[in-house]
């Protein structure tokens, strides 16, 4: 293997990728960076007012570069933008249609390259951020169907009795899935479900603290049970490998968690 | 990220089919309107009658109101949600990244045709029309040439034998063919 060779074709075929297209008013630099949607980044370089600029050309806000779109991603995206504006020192204006461009400006030509190469790592970086789907959407849909399949389960059986999502009046902000009123006695539920172990074993650190501030309520001698219903056909149920947080929530519930498959349990306990 | 559209890959006789048998574009005009969800675009479409495939398929043609960017896409929703077949007369270059193909050869600039291959994965490509760099620049400055290269790329045209016309319902007064952004008036510190 000869290593000149090698050298040699990386670096012609690193600098033919980089392309050019004279625009009336702009130079396109079409570079060697590539985003994960498969698009090459260009950035435009132009004189205008006595300055060098190197600008996208307002092709990320016109979403040139046809990224997804996906509403919940606004917040992470707004981060991933700010960040890496700061770390490359890329500026950004709106102009009279609203259109926003990122930009660096350049004193002598000289410094166009490295402006050039900022600008384009910046473009992959922020393009990327708006390709990734950041919500689990297998994760919501399943914790969805459950939460809904538990809900019409205790309306069913207990109907006017059962207070959905609800709180205990002197802890509003602990907000238990369901709280059952029978009798004059509270019986607090909470949902543990989840598509991976991750999720899961959260949905059980949420009911121990939620439980572990249940009884410092001041109507703890009314609440008659502490229950948690497990989803124990979702994939995140793996009793062995959590059984240290199982055992914890133990502590804190009145009885063993009542697995959905064996639902009817529960009109035994309330 | 993959890319792959599992629909076309799936269902790739059909997709060929779709592209390679005549198609009829049923409006001779093609009118553009302000697009709903996007006030700085233009939009317009026409339904398709395909020789041999009776779903539904549509002829789109969008346009930028700031610098002439246009956009033409054949659409049939029964077989996927995207576009099955597009030209993008401006915008990034598309990669081509596929193993087999040199890097430097990777880089399929604007204006270009978007297909897809055998295994779903999308591809750009330009045709000896848009290869020949003058033509390509007559062709990104006018969406009406872009339309007749198109319908002749995807074997669609009117019933005439003629290519539809693409019209601008409520032309802007300052309209002209080519626009182009003015960065004296923007301000960069």
């Amino acid at each position: 293997m000869n290593n000149q060779e090698i050298i040699d074709k990386i670096k012609s075929a690193f600098c033919n990728l980089t392309n050019f297209k004279v625009r009336n008013n702009a130079l396109e630099v079409i570079t060697a960076y590539s985003t994960i949607n498969s698009k090459f980044v260009s950035v435009f370089i132009t004189f205008t007012n006595n300055k060098i600029v190197v600008t996208d050309s307002g092709w990320i806000d016109q979403n040139y570069y046809d990224t997804p779109l996906y509403d919940e991603s606004e917040f992470i995206i707004n981060r991933v933008t700010n960040s890496f504006q700061t770390s490359f020192n890329v500026k950004s204006t709106v102009d009279k249609e609203g259109v926003n461009f990122y930009y660096k400006t350049c004193e002598t030509i000289d410094q166009i390259p490295s402006a050039v190469f900022d600008l384009a790592n910046f473009i992959v970086g922020v393009v990327n951020a708006f390709c990734i789907q950041y919500k689990d959407e297998k994760e919501e849909k399943e914790r969805e169907t459950f939460r809904r399949d538990a809900n019409d389960y205790l309306k069913a059986n207990y109907t006017d009795k059962v207070k959905l999502r609800s709180a205990l009046d002197d802890f509003q902000s602990i907000k238990f899935n369901a709280i059952i009123n029978k009798s004059s006695k509270l019986y607090l539920l909470t949902y543990v479900t989840g598509s991976t172990q991750t999720y899961f074993e959260n949905d059980l650190r949420k009911s121990i603290v939620n439980f572990e501030i249940a009884v410092k309520s001041k109507y703890t001698d009314l609440i008659k049970e502490r229950l948690t219903i497990v989803n124990d056909k979702s994939e995140g149920y793996l009793p062995d490998k959590s059984a240290f947080i199982f055992e914890l929530l133990r502590e804190k519930t009145t009885r063993e968690p009542v697995k959905w498959t064996e639902k009817e349990r529960l009109l035994e306990l309330i | 990220m993959n890319r792959t559209n599992k629909d076309i890959r799936d269902q790739f006789d059909f997709f060929r089919e779709l592209i390679s048998v005549d198609k009829i574009v049923l409006s001779k005009t093609i009118h553009l309107e302000p697009k709903k969800s996007n006030a700085k675009w233009l939009t317009g479409q026409s339904s398709v009658q395909h020789e041999t495939i009776n779903e539904e398929i549509t002829f789109a043609v969008e346009r930028s109101k700031r610098d002439s960017k246009y956009g033409i896409k054949l659409r049939c929703p029964s077989l996927t949600s995207e576009p099955f077949f597009r030209f993008d007369s401006d915008g990034p270059a598309h990669r081509n990244d596929f193993p087999e193909i040199p890097l430097e050869e990777q880089s399929v600039t604007t204006p270009h045709f978007n297909s897809y291959k055998e295994d779903g994965k999308p591809i750009a490509y330009k045709n000896d029309t848009l290869k020949n760099e003058k033509e390509a620049q007559i062709i990104s400055e006018d969406v009406n040439f872009g339309v007749s290269l198109f319908c002749m790329e995807s074997n669609t045209k009117l019933s005439t034998g003629d290519f539809p016309n693409v019209v601008d319902k409520a032309p802007e007064i300052e309209f002209t063919a080519v626009q182009n952004i003015n960065f004296d008036n923007i301000s960069f510190e």
